[in-house]
């Protein structure tokens, strides 16, 4: 259980120090919702964001040392207004944000369920914790795959940046077939991790999700350079919560697996 | 003490450095309209509105003309001639007709609205034509507009874009467009880097920008092809297709314009896969026009920008730009005036492509970061309204920043042509 919660907190924190840079440059749909529909002005709008996003760092750094499931709460409710505000903004897929999202959303929750009290794995707020990493896992996959079947741009041409390292030829529809298998596999995950909350050889799935997200998570600064580090924090979640759930679940495993304690009666 | 006056002299020096040039004010700057005397949405009748002209491929031969009416209706004409008919009345006197080729409803049930597109081919190049657009009896007053020249002769354009909100300042944006088509009569159609309007799938917001773009009108009734870009906020959805014609192909929306033997406007898509097709399609353009004396380039999202990150599309575009020599790049988006150094490689190099930019056709303006590398003198930005004004000459490109909120020419900087 303490993995899943280091791997939780990491998330968290990375998560914080990107919607942090975020507002201070006052990139991303939520400095336009209040720009825009929020009647603040530019500096009014990045002194909100400034100051929110500080907070939010804080708090993030926090949840792991005090035993208050609130703190939680209040980042999970941060990191929902900045997925409200790409609702509002009506980009490409901003419907499935909240999916695609998801694993933004319960990694805070998580860890102030894991954190609020130290409690041994097995008993009800540790399993709902599981199960929210899970399902908010397959959600984000589920919803990417959902993206990848629309040939999302941005990642057709991560396929074609990377036939240009390896120096071959890629050809749009070949790219366009590559993607389709990619969403059918994202979509196959998100079912096996589903599947891993009963059947443990499904985990895989799980692990599949670690590395296949913080792989997609890097691609961003690897692909467009180091001023995109928000982008990769940001998406640290996508790696970090399904391993956090996999963790959760053997941990689980393994206090199944104890002894019962036994106490001595007298006769 | 010493080192007081010495910071107030590099403070001091670095505002003048920074300082527009001053000069006169050569367009009337329009008092802020309020909201409630803006036109009230939709349509009421057949009388020809929203009137647009799309230029994509062969300006000097072809235009597509687009209107809309409140209903379908049934009959839909474009009258046209290379003379004004205005003062003989009858629409019978201009020599040619061409009927609606295409007529719809907008996609979207807020407003019934119908959009009627006529494309004109055969015109003759750099001819002046009158045109009364006409829908089952009803018609707009007679407009004008003039075809590419087909010979190398110096022709302006104007580039701009992000409209998409503040109607008041976007509505004063276009009565200055307007003084400038009477003022530089050589100027022939308006490159629009997109952001059109805050949602693209919302019909009300294209019809408020479609009525204020019928702002943008000479005197005389003269009025400049728009070739439109698309941008973020019309990402998705039908609508900005119906509106223009589903330039460069539905959804594609890349396409390249020869606007004279000697100028090519490439325009590209920052909304779609950057590499792949449209990267090929940019390789063959500018490679099989190395020829061309001047080479521009428009899309929606900076590669080099003054506000926001670089678009993703940079690593796709930018060695494509190197490589061919790209004289300038037209970006958007990130609401502000800016201007780069000439870059190349990643780098300021005198023989690489300088950025202008990017959105100011009434959006709210951002505070640019003026740190980066790229935007050191010559380079500069600054949070104003603006309208870039390119004039192509054979000697030499010239570009005019014209700032909106002063109405007068900010900046001013020439290119020369580059061996490819």
């Amino acid at each position: 259980m303490k993995l899943s919660r280091v791997l939780l907190a990491i998330a968290v924190l990375a998560c914080m120090v990107a919607l942090l840079r975020l507002g201070i440059e006052g990139w991303g749909p939520l400095f336009a919702w209040l720009w825009t529909e929020g009647g603040y002005d530019e500096a009014g709008a990045l002194s909100v964001l400034r100051s929110a996003g500080w907070f939010g760092v804080v708090l993030a750094l926090l949840v792991p040392f005090r035993p208050l499931g609130l703190l939680g709460l209040a980042l999970a409710a941060w990191c929902g207004a900045w997925c409200a505000a790409t609702i509002w903004q009506r980009e490409p897929f901003a419907a499935l944000a909240p999916a695609m999202q998801a694993t933004r959303l319960a990694a805070p929750l998580s860890l102030g369920m894991l954190c609020a009290t130290p409690r041994r794995p097995g008993e009800r707020r540790v399993r709902a914790a599981a199960v929210l990493l899970v399902g908010a896992s397959a959600a984000t996959f589920a919803a990417h795959g959902v993206e990848a079947f629309a040939m999302h741009g941005e990642f057709l041409d991560f396929l074609f940046l990377f036939a240009r390292e390896l120096e071959v030829s890629l050809a749009e529809p070949t790219a366009r077939r590559m993607l389709l298998g990619i969403g059918a596999l994202d979509v196959a995950v998100a079912l096996g991790a589903l599947l891993a909350l009963r059947w443990p050889r499904a985990r895989i799935a799980l692990a599949w999700m670690g590395a296949w997200g913080l792989a997609t998570a890097a691609l961003r600064p690897l692909a467009y350079g180091s001023e995109f580090y928000a982008d990769f924090l940001v998406r640290l979640p996508n790696a970090c919560a399904p391993l956090a759930a996999l963790a959760l679940l053997r941990a689980r495993d393994l206090q199944r697996a104890e002894p019962p304690v036994t106490h001595a009666s007298s006769p | 003490m010493r080192f007081l006056s010495l910071s107030i002299l590099m403070l001091s020096s670095a505002l003048l450095a920074q300082a527009p040039p001053s000069g006169e004010a050569l367009l009337l700057v329009p008092k802020l309209e309020d909201s409630e005397t803006f036109p009230p949405d939709g349509l009421v009748d057949q009388r020809p509105a929203h009137w647009r002209i799309v230029w994509t491929e062969d300006p000097q031969r072809k235009a597509l003309m687009l209107w809309d009416t409140a209903a379908l209706g049934r009959e839909h004409h474009v009258r046209y001639d290379v003379r004004s008919r205005a003062s003989e009345g009858a629409l019978a006197s201009y020599a040619k007709q061409r009927t609606s080729a295409r007529s719809g409803r907008y996609t979207g049930t807020e407003l019934a609205l119908h959009w009627h597109a006529v494309a004109l081919d055969e015109l003759t190049p750099n001819t002046t034509y009158y045109f009364v657009l006409e829908s089952d009896g009803q018609r707009s007053p007679e407009m004008h507009f003039r075809t590419a020249p087909a010979t190398p002769e110096p022709i302006a354009l104007l580039s701009g874009g992000d409209a998409r909100s503040d109607r008041a300042q976007r509505r004063a944006v276009n009565r200055m467009l307007a003084q400038l088509i009477d003022l530089r009569p050589e100027v022939l159609a308006l490159a629009h880097g997109g952001d059109f309007v805050l949602w693209g799938t919302q019909l009300p917001l294209w019809d408020r920008w479609l009525r204020d773009q019928e702002l943008v009108i000479g005197a005389s009734g003269r009025v400049l092809p728009i070739l439109p870009t698309r941008g973020n906020h019309e990402a998705t959805g039908a609508l900005y297709d119906e509106v223009f014609g589903a330039p460069g192909g539905a959804e594609k929306n890349y396409y390249a314009t020869e606007l004279t033997p000697e100028v090519l406007l490439v325009t590209l898509n920052t909304e779609i896969a950057a590499g792949g097709e449209q990267s090929m399609f940019l390789e063959q353009v500018l490679a099989s026009r190395r020829a061309t004396r001047w080479q521009i380039a428009q899309y929606h999202r900076p590669l080099w920008p003054a506000v926001k990150q670089p678009a993703t599309a940079a690593p796709h575009w930018l060695p494509l730009f190197d490589r061919y020599a790209l004289d300038l790049a037209l970006e958007n988006d990130g609401h502000a005036l800016k201007r780069t150094v000439p870059i190349k490689e990643g780098a300021r190099s005198e023989r690489g492509t300088t950025y202008v930019g990017e959105g100011g056709f009434g959006v709210q303006q951002r505070t640019p970061d003026t740190a980066r590398w790229y935007l050191q003198s010559p380079g500069y930005a600054h949070s104003r309204h603006h309208v870039w004004e390119l004039r192509f000459g054979a000697q030499e490109l010239e570009v005019l920043a014209w700032d909106l909120q002063l109405g007068k020419i900010f900046d001013r900087f020439a290119l020369r042509p580059r061996a490819r």
